[in-house]
């Protein structure tokens, strides 16, 4: 199997593999309760018995890594989904309209861009509450700018296939046009870029759980595991360096796996 | 000249005296006596870093301890307050004296004193600073309480002046000796309130040089300040030239730089971080903030909490020694009343207070809460949860949830902005709050419940409870007024109204050649006696 | 035959002038529409932010003394001009754009441009740095890939900057603070002093932006390489420096050009993360403080500073793209021509 001549590729798989089970049933990894103290062992150093010692409430901080996963990733994953779904409509929409449409819808995803992402996304979750749905949603209108420009220059490109002109000679309509011709030729470029804005939603999700941004404690969200190892930088390090590392492997596992799809070398 | 000194303060005060007894060991006592003025050879000048911006200098304003911290350097009060005995000194008044229905209080102000910018004391001076806190209104919520019921500053004449009150305020005594009622110039005071934010004059033995906001505030010491109160150690000018404080947020680079010598003193050094700055190379500065302690303050209107078995059982539920462990201080103690140890007037009520899981809950299970599968009580298909809305201290409410899950209650968390919690006090749209309240006067129970008060956090319907507040803000006999808190404390502290979390310690910290620095009454820093011995 | 690229160089300034105004004017027009749309869909989601901004405001400076009374907080409303009807403050605040009202703060009480003017210049400074520090390294590696022999050797150069993109900043920030500052004690961990306080939190920055550039770069790059001119170049016998030199890096330089457009435009967003991280003022930590507090003003006047420069620098780099490649001025002209 080609895979296995790719060491890189082969890594990533099992990460992903590992964190597959963390996010689907976290309990069969992680030693202990996340939510609970596990006695008076504070801010343990990582040992056999805690592989990423213990936070200052003296709780497992492997356990609540694993327990995280599923928080962190499952918001990651809705922010993709919203910001592709979102700007694909929009791409193909205006890119099949055409015309001063397309020009001032055009300009309004400049504006989306425009806005600094971790603003947008700031304001939609202290909008509509803190939660998953939010953060995806806020994370997911960032990225959703990127689609809709790739949707409609897919579209502006197979539109102008002499195939097309054909269907629509024949009096094949616009939808079914879209549909047919346009959606799959679309898909591969869609597909490749979904997975690299996996990489940086799972970033942005976990920046933003970092700056307070996220579900409310004792949540183990990655990037507020982060946060909260912050003050004990100088004394007990691992608290943050060890879940910043987690995230860090799983963004260079998806980033792997992207750049395998996208066909690169 | 005599002035009341009223014997019963002291006896209100013996309780803050042994509480502070434990306190001061900690850290006050080891620079306590800097009798000798500083070397010569040693530049007095200390860089102070300082936890977050202070958004608005104006001690007026102002109550956050941050931007007190500075302001407490550049404005005096009329009076002062031994934060030991509880004692009521002099300051820039050198006389008073308060009417027997305490509707009127008259001031003598000291003479020679004058402000940085060079205009002096006057009783007009003072007038002005009492009417711009009463037309301020909602942003100098703080000083404007201590003068409820201002009516007016009758000026008889330049150095003499009595001030008016429509009913009893009997916390205005001691709230003369508050950074709230700072003096300020005349300048000052005429401002409008975001100016004054920005640029504030006073009496104090330090002056503003510059404030860059997010950045760092100087001051510069004020030749010629010669009317320091007499709690302080020394008379004339602060030993002090300058002092610097950069704004660091970061609480791991404030402890880093302490160490690394960057920093001479450090605001609000994280309890974890308590053990690391012991040694003979640091001083520590810890001082338990009075008032009423970090609690969960509940809405009795609100599903099971108007229970008062559920209330009980959640009191009892709680293991304060561990939280204290866990998420306070070693110079601190678990708090074993609804006021803090180092408040006047607190009474021990340990007993009320005790961890007791078995008792709690059988509590419950007597008032028909069955376990149910999750571990979590149940009664009709309801399963016992409170959210607790919340603002800082995020720990305690974290070994708190962790506390009460194991005995079958489930504390939800609202974490929010500093905004958010007050317009959800203001709506009264939540089940229960997390926070303390830092105020030098019992009278800080009826604040914080009393149904007349305007800003409560705690939503209760109880007559007798309404009685006893109302009766303590208006009896000026010591011993009676005494008596009534304790029944107020008890009341509350039993029918679980406010349930005490812990007991905040102020706790900062400096390298053992800075000595000097004490704390006031409030629990905020006077550098007036700082000075640096060693290099 | 006179080629168009003959007739472009020899065409009239009169001619060549109007050309660019043609290409500019569009350019400025929609530079300016971005702005505005920006201003406005922000004044939309602010207000949409539920919350009360005067409270938020008293809550920094009353601590747990904060007053709710409904009476004095409608007082204090109309203040600062919170009780108009939406339309009104929309306008206001917009016309106050072009004579340099941004409005204050509700928050400090200070003029929102006096804010932002004091967070720009840190921002920028670590911005700078960040994207010197990037294009520099990516070039490094780019070269160092295109010249390494054995190809395994290639195949782990091109590995490694990816790896900036990947690793999450607060990550960086934290290790640098640890072994620089605690550590060694060669670089402050906080503040914004001195040239010394903008190098760990710019090699934070300049990570992820090296690494952008590093992908577009060295794409351009590898592509160029393959290309007939540089075939051509290479039978010719011109030496390999004088190839990479005159030819691939120069047509490798249009999409570096707008990736470093776009990286303008995300770095003056400032960075919140790397910002609270080093404890530094700037306009990312403006940003999150003015969202937490309600401030509307402070909100909308960061944004219309960061649009602005984000649409500066995109009609900067079109301009560039009109300079750079002669055949987009080519095609300019014979548009002009064919109108004729």
């Amino acid at each position: 199997m080609t895979i296995l001549r790719r060491p890189g590729l082969l890594v990533a798989a099992l990460v992903l593999a590992v964190v597959a089970v963390a996010v689907v049933a976290p309990q069969l990894i992680a030693p202990y309760d996340p939510f609970a103290s596990v006695g008076s062992a504070r801010l343990a150093p990582p040992s056999a018995e805690h592989l990423f010692g213990t936070d200052h409430l003296a709780r497992d901080v492997f356990s609540r890594v694993v327990h995280g996963a599923q928080l962190s990733l499952s918001a990651a994953v809705l922010a993709v989904i919203a910001g592709l779904v979102i700007g694909s409509v929009v791409g193909l929409v205006t890119g099949y309209v055409g015309g001063p449409v397309d020009f001032v819808i055009m300009r309004f995803v400049d504006v989306l861009i425009a806005i600094p992402g971790i603003l947008l996304a700031l304001i939609v979750v202290a909008s509509l509450g803190f939660g998953p749905l939010s953060i995806a949603l806020g994370v997911g209108l960032g990225a959703a700018g990127s689609f809709a420009r790739i949707m409609r220059a897919q579209v502006l490109r197979v539109r102008a296939e002499e195939y097309v002109e054909a269907a629509r000679t024949l009096g094949v309509r616009g939808p079914v046009v879209l549909a047919r011709h346009v959606l799959p030729n679309a898909a591969r470029p869609i597909i490749a870029m979904a997975a690299m804005e996996l990489a940086l939603a799972i970033l942005s999700v976990s920046a933003l759980s970092f700056l307070g941004f996220g579900a409310q404690p004792p949540a183990p969200e990655w990037g507020a595991l982060v946060s909260a190892g912050r003050d004990f930088v100088a004394t007990a390090p691992w608290l943050s360096l060890l879940p910043g590392a987690v995230i860090l492997a799983v963004v260079l596992a998806v980033n792997s796996v992207a750049r395998s799809i996208r066909g690169d070398r | 000249m005599t002035h009341p000194r009223p014997r019963a303060a002291r006896r209100i005060a013996l309780p803050a005296l042994a509480g502070l007894a434990v306190l001061t060991l900690a850290g006050c006592a080891g620079g306590a006596e800097p009798a000798a003025a500083p070397d010569a050879d040693l530049a007095q000048e200390i860089v102070f870093a300082l936890k977050e911006d202070p958004t608005c200098l104006d001690p007026q304003q102002t109550s956050v301890t941050t931007s007190l911290i500075v302001g407490r350097q550049i404005a005096d009060s009329l009076l002062d307050q031994d934060p030991d005995t509880g004692e009521i000194v002099p300051w820039l008044a050198s006389d008073w004296e308060a009417s027997d229905d305490l509707t009127s209080y008259s001031f003598t102000l000291r003479d020679g004193v004058t402000f940085s910018d060079g205009t002096a004391l006057t009783s007009d001076v003072v007038a002005a600073n009492f009417d711009a806190i009463v037309g301020l209104g909602a942003s100098a919520s703080l000083a404007g309480g201590y003068l409820a019921g201002y009516t007016g500053t009758e000026i008889a004449d330049e150095k003499t002046f009595t001030v008016t009150f429509s009913a009893p305020n009997v916390q205005f005594q001691q709230g003369a000796t508050t950074m709230s009622l700072g003096i300020l110039s005349a300048e000052t005071v005429a401002a409008p309130a975001e100016a004054r934010c920005q640029s504030v004059v006073g009496t104090g033995p330090f002056v503003l040089e510059s404030y860059v906001p997010n950045s760092a505030v100087e001051l510069v010491g004020r030749d010629g300040y010669d009317w320091a109160s007499e709690l302080r150690e020394h008379e004339g000018d602060a030993y002090l030239d300058a002092i610097s404080f950069p704004i660091i947020a970061e609480p791991s680079v404030r402890t880093g730089g302490l160490e690394s010598g960057e920093y001479d003193v450090i605001q609000d050094v994280p309890y974890v971080d308590e053990a690391r700055f012991g040694t003979d190379a640091y001083r520590l500065y810890a001082k338990a903030n009075p008032g009423v302690p970090n609690s969960l303050v509940l809405n009795t209107t609100r599903g099971p909490l108007a229970d008062e078995a559920v209330r009980q059982a959640i009191s009892k539920a709680l293991d304060r020694e561990q939280i204290n462990l866990l998420a306070g201080s070693l110079s601190g103690s678990a708090p074993t009343s609804v006021l803090t140890s180092s408040t006047p007037g607190y009474t021990d009520l340990g007993d009320v207070l005790a961890y007791d899981l078995d008792a709690a809950q059988e509590l419950l299970e007597d008032a028909g809460w069955t376990l149910g599968d999750d571990g979590i009580y149940e009664k009709a298909g309801q399963p016992l949860t409170l959210t607790v809305t919340a603002f800082y201290a995020q720990d305690v409410l974290e070994a708190a949830q962790i506390q009460l899950r194991e005995a079958g209650i489930d504390l939800q968390l609202k974490m929010v902005s500093a905004g958010d919690f007050f317009g959800a006090i203001a709506s009264g749209d939540y089940d229960a709050v997390g926070a303390a309240l830092t105020r030098t006067d019992p009278d800080a129970l009826r604040t914080l419940l009393s149904s007349a008060s305007s800003s409560r956090w705690g939503i209760v319907e109880d007559a007798e409870l309404e009685a006893l507040l109302q009766e303590q803000a208006q009896t000026a006999d010591p011993d009676a007024r005494q008596e009534l808190v304790d029944d107020i404390q008890r009341i509350v502290a039993e029918r679980a109204y406010v349930i005490p979390t812990l007991e905040t310690v102020q706790l900062h910290a400096s390298r053992a050649g800075v000595e000097g620095i004490t704390f006031d009454s409030a629990s905020r820093l006077h550098l007036y006696d700082t000075q640096v011995v060693s290099r | 035959m006179v080629s168009p690229e003959q007739r472009a160089a020899s065409a009239p300034t009169g001619e060549r002038a109007r050309t660019i105004a043609r290409f500019l004017i569009p350019k400025i027009l929609q530079c300016l529409f971005v702005i505005w749309a920006t201003y406005t869909v922000a004044f939309l989601l602010m207000h949409a932010l539920p919350g009360d901004p005067v409270l938020a405001a008293l809550s920094l400076r009353g601590g747990d003394a904060t007053s709710t009374d409904p009476a004095e907080l409608d007082a204090l409303r109309a203040r600062y001009g919170l009780d108009g009807p939406l339309w009104q403050q929309y306008l206001t605040g917009f016309f106050g754009l072009f004579v340099g009202d941004f409005g204050t703060s509700i928050a400090t009480g200070e003029p929102v441009i006096a804010m932002v003017g004091r967070a720009f210049p840190h921002t920028a400074a670590v911005a700078v740095f960040a994207l010197v520090v990037g294009f520099v390294c990516a070039l490094a590696f780019t070269v160092w890939a295109y010249i390494a022999r054995p190809a395994w050797m290639r195949d782990v150069v091109t590995q490694i900057p990816p790896l900036g993109i990947a690793i999450p900043a607060f990550l960086t920030g934290l290790v640098l603070i640890s072994v620089f500052s605690f550590g060694l004690g060669w670089f402050p961990a906080s503040g914004t002093s001195g040239f010394a306080s903008i190098v760990l939190p710019g090699i934070t920055l300049a990570l992820p932006t090296g690494a952008i550039f590093f992908q577009v770069f060295s794409a351009a790059v590898f592509d160029a390489g393959a290309s007939p001119f540089v075939l051509t170049a290479n039978a010719k016998g011109l030496a390999q420096r004088t190839v990479v030199t005159r030819h691939v890096l120069r047509n490798a330089l249009l999409p570096s050009i707008t990736i470093i457009g776009l990286q303008i435009g995300y770095l003056a967003g400032g960075t919140a993360v790397v910002e609270t991280v080093f404890s530094r003022d700037g306009i990312g930590r403006l940003t999150v403080d003015a969202v937490l507090a309600r401030d509307i003003n402070v909100v909308m006047g960061v944004v219309v500073v960061v649009a602005s420069v984000y649409a500066v620098v995109t009609l900067i780099v079109d301009g560039l793209y009109g300079v750079i490649d002669p055949r987009t001025r080519t095609r300019l002209l014979r548009g002009k021509v064919s109108a004729r």
